[in-house]
């Protein structure tokens, strides 16, 4: 079992809400566009994102039943669901926000763009709540070259049990699961997983955002200008077993033009994306967020066993 | 193996498949879940290779992957599941445009959240396996009640007592007493 990671903090204070850009036109002095992101997994890596069904693989030259990683198209696929679901883990954890499962925001007035929006909480106004469809989305990324499809053994998942960790999500590290960690001392049980290696591909598309807003967006994806990642994102199952790691790359950037209405890509997406970034940094945000993502960079960074 | 009928009706698929619904929800020991049972067919469903399905489930049903010793019933639901799909395979009297309509079927009238397994069972000692669950018979219905007609019996007391004062008692000329 991968050491526990932190579980998320309560906040002080109750959710700054806030109502949000509307859907109806592109905002002056906003971002909308379509940002492409490379999602590699490293050396020693694999990600699992699960469908739940059960298929017949093959293991070594031998059939296994092995729960099935997700495809599109008969192709392994990183759904665009679970990786926006990722992202806005760490962007709740790291932002004054609801709680979506226990008493968070949802939008009752419908969202004409004459009408004023009801206020909601700074994770809602981006990913969106009941009645409101949310400024970012995530494409089912895919693969970019070849992806290699595996068959792995991992510690079987634990039935949740929300009274022990109080309704709070935890991250995990990347150290392999302890064969001795079980109870009883017996070595835990494991169940077959299909598994994908490689690099994907796919396409973040953003309304009304702010570069304020994409610089968060970038450091939950645990990018860095210069540099190593300052972690690496978890996808998919086998977290627990310190699995699941991608790296996230920006590679491609198209803006929408307010004026020509055109959809125009930018060369310098690197140099778009740290201005991003250093806005973020060097904001009002991270100060009041710091102690979190210092806990997020010692937790999710990449280090081989036995480190510190 | 027997021939597949050349033609089953929907209706009777559809029959077949509540019986395996109300099997695998109501009279089995672990309660089957839908979503539990579409995780053993979503391969199936797309492609229909019964013997896919087959080998798969007699697999998994010999421990591979370890998916019938993963807790909070799931290891359970999934071996009875796997035992049920694996009694119609071998019966074999449908084709596999059939069995992919009955299952289909079948997990639709399935409910979401199963019942929970009744409390007396125990916790799966390590190392062992059960054998292939043997599917309960379901007891037979009572005979019906064999009642005595009264010629009263319809009506409620009051009316009965009222009725009854018309009757002619015994010793009166037309005789008869009660009950002629």
């Amino acid at each position: 079992m991968a050491r526990q990671g932190v579980s998320r903090v309560a906040s002080a204070s109750p959710a700054r809400k806030q109502a949000p850009p509307g859907h109806g036109e592109w905002a002056e002095g906003r971002l909308t566009g379509l940002l492409t992101f490379r999602y590699s997994t490293p050396e020693g890596q694999f990600v699992s994102p699960g469908t739940g069904r059960l298929v017949l693989a093959d293991l070594d030259g031998e059939p296994i039943v092995a729960l099935e990683a997700a495809r599109s198209m008969g192709k392994p696929v990183l759904p665009g669901t679970g990786i926006k679901g990722a992202v806005r883990s760490l962007y709740e954890l790291t932002s004054s926000s609801c709680n979506p499962f226990h008493g968070g925001c949802g939008m009752r007035q419908r969202s004409f763009a004459a009408d004023p929006l009801e206020p909601v909480c700074e994770a809602c106004s981006l990913f969106g709540c009941p009645g409101w469809m949310g400024r970012i989305s995530f494409e089912d990324a895919r693969p970019a070259g070849e992806v290699t499809v595996g068959v792995e053994k991992v510690i079987a998942p634990f039935e949740p049990n929300p009274e022990k960790t109080g309704g709070d999500f935890r991250l995990y590290d990347l150290m392999p699961g302890d064969a001795a960690s079980s109870d009883r001392g017996q070595p835990p049980k494991r169940v077959a997983r299909e598994v994908f290696r490689g690099e994907f591909t796919g396409t973040l598309t953003f309304r009304n955002v702010s570069a304020l807003e994409l610089g968060r967006v970038l450091t939950c994806l645990g990018w860095r200008p210069e540099g190593p990642p300052r972690f690496l994102m978890r996808l998919g199952g086998a977290k627990y077993e310190g699995r699941g790691a991608v790296e996230v790359t920006p590679i491609g950037l198209s803006l929408v033009d307010r004026r020509s209405f055109a959809l125009e890509p930018e060369s310098e997406v690197t140099t778009r994306c740290q201005a991003w970034w250093k806005e973020a940094e060097g904001s009002a945000w991270a100060t009041e967020h710091r102690a979190t993502l210092d806990q997020l960079s010692t937790i999710l960074a990449m280090r081989r066993a036995g480190e510190t | 193996m027997s021939v597949p009928s050349p033609r089953t009706s929907q209706a009777d698929l559809v029959r077949r498949a509540r019986a395996l619904a109300d099997e695998l929800s109501l009279r089995s020991e672990h309660a089957v879940g839908r979503g539990i049972f579409r995780a053993l067919l979503a391969d199936f469903e797309a492609n229909s290779d019964q013997d896919v399905l087959h080998r798969m489930v007699e697999l998994l049903l010999k421990g591979s992957g370890g998916h019938l010793e993963r807790t909070g019933g799931y290891g359970e639901q999934a071996e009875t599941a796997a035992n049920a799909i694996l009694a119609e395979l071998r019966s074999g009297d449908l084709s596999p445009g059939e069995y992919r309509t009955l299952f289909a079927w079948t997990a639709r009238l399935l409910p979401t959240k199963p019942r929970k397994a009744s409390p007396k069972t125990g916790p799966r000692q390590e190392g062992t396996r059960r054998p292939p669950r043997r599917t309960p018979t379901p007891a037979p219905a009572p005979p019906p009640k064999v009642v005595s007609p009264s010629r009263l019996s319809p009506f409620d007391e009051k009316s009965r007592a009222a009725l009854e004062s018309l009757l002619p008692k015994s010793g009166e000329p037309d005789g008869g007493g009660k009950g002629k």
